[in-house]
C-alpha cells in the first residue's frame, strides 16, 4: 500500500509541473499574439503613409503648384515620415522575428518536456497498475478477509477470500451488508464500535462471529485501521478479519474450566494452595487468608510457613524436602486460625502436576481442618475406656450383689426371687443413666420415680394409691451417687412392699426432698422417707435386716462414698430414712467424665 | 477360713465402690492383712498415706468416680511402695509410666485375690518366715 501511496503521489507532482508548463506557454503565446497585432497596425500604419506619398507624387507631376516649393517642402517632410515609419518598422519586425524565434523555442522546449513527462507517467502508471494487481494478488492469498470502507464506513471492496468465506450465504456485503454476515447476537456492538471509530479516528478491533458457507459461525478477530492523506484526513478504511476460531474456543473453554477449578476450590471447606518445588506457594485460595488472617501474597514462596505452629514447621520443611521423590506431599501439623486466637490441627495434602513423562511443573494442595476429628478421636477413646471400666466394673458390683443375696437367702429360690429384683434394679439405673441426654445429669425426680415406679402405679403428679412424692422437679445428682442411691431406694421401696407400709391397705408412703444448705458452690439434697399407717408392727419384720443388704447400702455405702450423711430406724407409723447429701449446683456434668 | 498368708501386712485399698472396697477388705482381712482404708477418693487416699508410717502394699481402682487415682499411684512410687492396679482398663488405658504395674482386672474372684498378690509383696511379717 505504501508504495502505492508514493506512486500516485508522484504522479500528482508531475501533473501538476505540466500543468504549469502549460500556463507558461498559453501566456507566451498570448505575447506573441500581442506582438503580431503590433506589427499588423505598424504595417497598415506605414502603408497608409506610402499611399500618401504615392498621392503627393502624382499631384506633383499633373500640377505644377504654384509654389513649387512649398510643394517640395511637403514632399519631403512626407518622406521624412514614410522613412520614419520604415524605420519603425524595421525595428518592429525585426523584434517580431526574435519573439517568433523564442516562442518556437521556448513551444519546442515545451514539448519535449511534455513528452518526457508523459513518459514518465506513463510508466508509473504502468508500474501503478502492476503494483495494484500485485496487491490484489496478494489481497486475495492471504487467509484473512479483508475490506475497505470509503471515510463513511460504507464498504466498497471486499477480497476474494470474503467471498469464498462466506458464500452464498452473504448478502450483498457493499454499504453495511456485511453486517448481515455476522452473528445476529454480534451485530449490535460491532455496529456500535465500527460507529465509535470512524467518529474517533481511531483503530478498533474486536472478536466476532462471521457466517461461514456452510452457515456455522467462527470467530474472527477483526482490526480495522483508517488510511489518510497527506494533510491527515481519512480517505478511506482497511479492515482485515483473521480466524481465530479454535483459539476463542480454546479460551473460552480455559475460563470456563478456570471458573469452574475457582468455584470448587473457593465452595470447599479445605484451604486450597498451588506451590512450585521446595513448597514455594504461588497460590493461595481466599479460605487461607479468611481462615490464618494472612494476606495472600505472604503466603507467597514460604510466607505460609508463618501460620503453621512453630513446633510443626521443621516438620513441613522436612516433608517438602522427600515429596519430589515421595510423589506426594503429606503431613500434619497446627495451623493458627485467627478468628479463635488458637492453632488447629491440620492435614496437608498435595499432589505433582506434570504432563506424561514430564518434570513436575507444580504442586496442588489441599490442608484440612482435622481438629474436630482428632478431638471427636480422642472423646471416642476416652469413651472406649470408659465404657470398658464401667461394664467390668457393673460386673464386680453384679457380683458383689449376688455374693450378699446369698449370703441372706435361706434357699435357692429366695436368692433367685431377690437377686433377680436387685439386677433389674441395676439395669433400671444403667438406662438412666444411658438414656440421659449427652453431658446432662440424671435427676432425684427421674430416679426416685423410675425406681417406685418398677412397684407401683404413680400419676403425673407424682401421686399412688399409698404414695406421695413430693419436692422440687430437676434436682441434680452427682454420677457417683445415681447407683448406689437407686440400689438404696429400691431396696427401701421393696422392703415397703414387702413388709412395710405397702404391704398394708391403710399404709402410706410418703417421699418428700427438698434442697437444704444452699451455698454458692455446694448444695445438699434432703431425701426424707416416711411410712405410716402400720399396725401391730414390730422392728425385726418391718426393718431391713440389720447385716442386710440394704441396709448396709444406706448407713455404710452411702456415706462411703459420698459422704452422706443418713439414718435408719423406726418411727410411730413405720420405717423412717433420712439421707443428706451434697449435690452439684449445675445440671451439667463438668469437664471431666465421671465414673 | 483363709490361710494367713498375708500375716501382719499393712495393705491400703483405694476404691470408689463400697461393695467392692468391703468386699475385698473382707478377704485381706481374712488373710492376715491390716487394711489401711478402704478410702474412696484421691484425696483421702492422699491424705491417708501422707498421715501412715508403715505402707506395705496397695490396691488401687485407675478410675475413682471420674478422678485417675494416678497421683496415689505417683506418690506410692515415691515412697517404693509396691501397688497392683484392681481395674476393667486395658493396659494401653495407662499412661506409659505404670505399663509395668500388675493389673487385677475386674471382675476378680475375691477368694483367690490373695494368693494372687502373695507374689508381689514382701511385708515384714513374710520376710521372718
Amino acid at each position: 500500500m505504501p508504495d502505492q501511496a508514493d506512486s500516485t503521489v508522484g504522479g500528482r507532482i508531475l501533473l501538476d509541473e505540466i500543468e504549469q508548463l502549460r500556463t507558461a506557454l498559453e501566456a507566451a503565446i498570448e505575447e506573441n499574439d500581442r506582438l503580431a497585432e503590433d506589427r499588423d497596425r505598424l504595417l497598415r500604419r506605414v502603408s497608409a503613409l506610402s499611399r500618401d506619398l504615392q498621392t503627393a507624387h502624382a499631384a506633383r507631376a499633373e500640377a505644377t503648384p504654384a509654389p513649387a516649393a512649398q510643394v517640395r517642402e511637403h514632399q519631403n517632410q512626407a518622406e521624412m515620415e514614410l522613412r520614419s515609419a520604415f524605420e519603425e518598422l524595421q525595428v518592429l519586425t525585426e523584434e517580431l522575428e526574435l519573439a517568433n524565434n523564442s516562442l518556437h523555442h521556448t513551444n519546442q522546449e515545451l514539448d519535449a518536456r511534455i513528452e518526457e513527462r508523459t513518459c514518465q507517467i506513463q510508466e508509473i502508471s504502468a508500474a501503478l497498475r502492476s503494483t495494484e494487481g500485485s496487491l490484489r494478488t496478494v489481497a486475495d492469498l492471504v487467509p484473512d478477509l479483508l475490506w475497505r470502507t470509503d471515510a463513511a464506513g460504507e464498504a466498497d471492496w471486499f477480497n476474494q477470500r470474503w467471498f469464498e468465506y462466506t458464500g452464498d450465504y452473504a448478502a450483498d456485503p457493499l454499504g453495511k451488508g456485511w453486517i448481515e454476515a455476522l452473528h445476529p447476537l454480534d451485530r449490535e456492538s460491532a455496529l456500535a464500535s465500527w460507529a465509535q471509530a470512524i467518529k474517533a479516528g481511531t483503530p478498533c478491533q474486536q472478536q466476532k462471529r462471521i457466517r461461514a458457507a456452510d452457515g456455522d459461525y467462527r470467530w474472527f478477530l477483526i482490526r480495522a485501521e483508517p488510511m489518510r492523506d497527506e494533510q491527515g484526513t481519512i480517505t478511506a478504511w482497511f479492515a482485515a478479519a483473521t480466524d481465530v476460531h479454535e483459539h476463542h474456543i480454546g479460551m473460552e473453554a480455559l475460563q470456563q474450566s478456570e471458573l469452574r477449578f475457582r468455584t470448587l476450590v473457593e465452595g470447599m471447606p479445605q484451604l486450597v494452595w498451588r506451590a512450585i518445588e521446595g513448597g514455594k506457594w504461588t497460590w493461595s485460595s481466599p479460605q487461607w487468608t479468611r481462615y490464618t488472617g494472612q494476606k495472600e501474597e505472604a503466603s507467597h514462596a514460604t510466607g505460609w510457613l508463618d501460620m503453621f505452629h512453630p513446633d510443626d514447621r521443621d516438620h513441613a520443611v522436612e516433608a517438602w524436602s522427600r515429596a519430589p521423590d515421595a510423589g506426594s506431599l503429606e503431613f500434619e501439623g497446627r495451623i493458627f486460625h485467627a478468628a479463635e486466637g488458637r492453632y488447629r490441627h491440620f492435614r496437608t495434602l498435595a499432589s505433582p502436576v506434570h504432563l506424561p513423562e514430564g518434570p513436575i511443573l507444580e504442586w496442588l494442595g489441599t490442608s484440612t481442618d482435622v481438629d474436630d476429628l482428632l478431638q471427636l478421636q480422642a472423646q471416642q477413646e476416652i469413651l472406649v475406656k470408659e465404657l470398658q471400666h464401667r461394664t467390668r466394673n457393673v460386673m464386680a458390683v453384679v457380683q458383689a450383689v449376688a455374693g450378699r443375696t446369698l449370703k441372706e437367702s435361706q434357699s435357692l429360690e429366695q436368692f433367685a426371687e431377690r437377686f433377680e429384683d436387685r439386677l433389674q434394679a441395676l439395669a433400671r439405673v444403667q438406662g438412666l443413666l444411658s438414656r440421659r441426654a449427652s453431658g446432662l445429669r440424671v435427676t432425684f425426680d427421674a430416679l426416685v420415680r423410675e425406681e417406685l415406679s418398677a412397684l407401683v402405679t404413680l400419676d403425673a403428679d407424682g401421686k399412688g394409691r399409698q404414695v406421695t412424692l413430693r419436692g422440687p422437679a430437676g434436682v441434680p445428682l452427682k454420677s457417683a451417687l445415681v447407683q448406689t442411691l437407686a440400689l438404696a431406694l429400691h431396696e427401701l421401696a421393696t422392703n415397703a412392699v414387702k413388709h412395710g407400709a405397702l404391704s398394708q391397705p391403710d399404709g402410706h408412703l410418703d417421699i418428700c426432698w427438698e434442697i437444704r444448705e444452699p451455698k454458692a458452690d455446694e448444695h445438699r439434697l434432703f431425701i426424707d422417707w416416711r411410712e405410716s399407717g402400720m399396725k401391730g408392727m414390730r422392728d425385726s419384720d418391718v426393718l431391713p435386716q440389720s447385716d442386710g443388704y440394704g441396709r448396709e447400702l444406706i448407713e455404710r455405702a452411702l456415706p462411703y462414698q459420698l459422704r452422706a450423711r443418713t439414718t435408719l430406724g423406726i418411727d410411730a407409723g413405720g420405717v423412717h430414712c433420712t439421707i443428706d447429701v451434697q449435690v452439684p449446683v449445675g445440671d451439667r456434668i463438668g469437664e471431666k467424665i465421671d465414673g | 477360713m483363709a490361710s494367713q498368708t498375708l500375716q501382719g501386712c499393712r495393705i491400703l485399698i483405694v476404691e470408689d465402690e463400697f461393695l467392692l472396697a468391703d468386699d475385698l477388705a473382707h478377704v485381706l482381712d481374712d488373710a492376715g492383712a491390716t487394711v489401711l482404708g478402704p478410702v474412696p477418693s484421691v484425696r483421702d487416699a492422699l491424705e491417708l498415706i501422707a498421715g501412715e508410717k508403715a505402707i506395705d502394699f496397695a490396691v488401687l481402682e485407675v478410675n475413682l468416680h471420674g478422678d485417675m487415682v494416678f497421683p496415689v499411684a505417683d506418690a506410692l512410687v515415691a515412697r517404693s511402695v509396691p501397688f497392683v492396679f484392681a481395674t476393667g482398663y486395658d493396659e494401653w488405658s495407662l499412661p506409659e509410666r505404670f505399663f509395668t504395674v500388675p493389673r487385677l482386672e475386674k471382675p476378680f474372684r475375691p477368694e483367690r485375690l490373695s494368693s494372687k498378690l502373695e507374689p508381689l509383696i514382701s511385708c515384714g511379717a513374710q520376710q521372718h518366715h
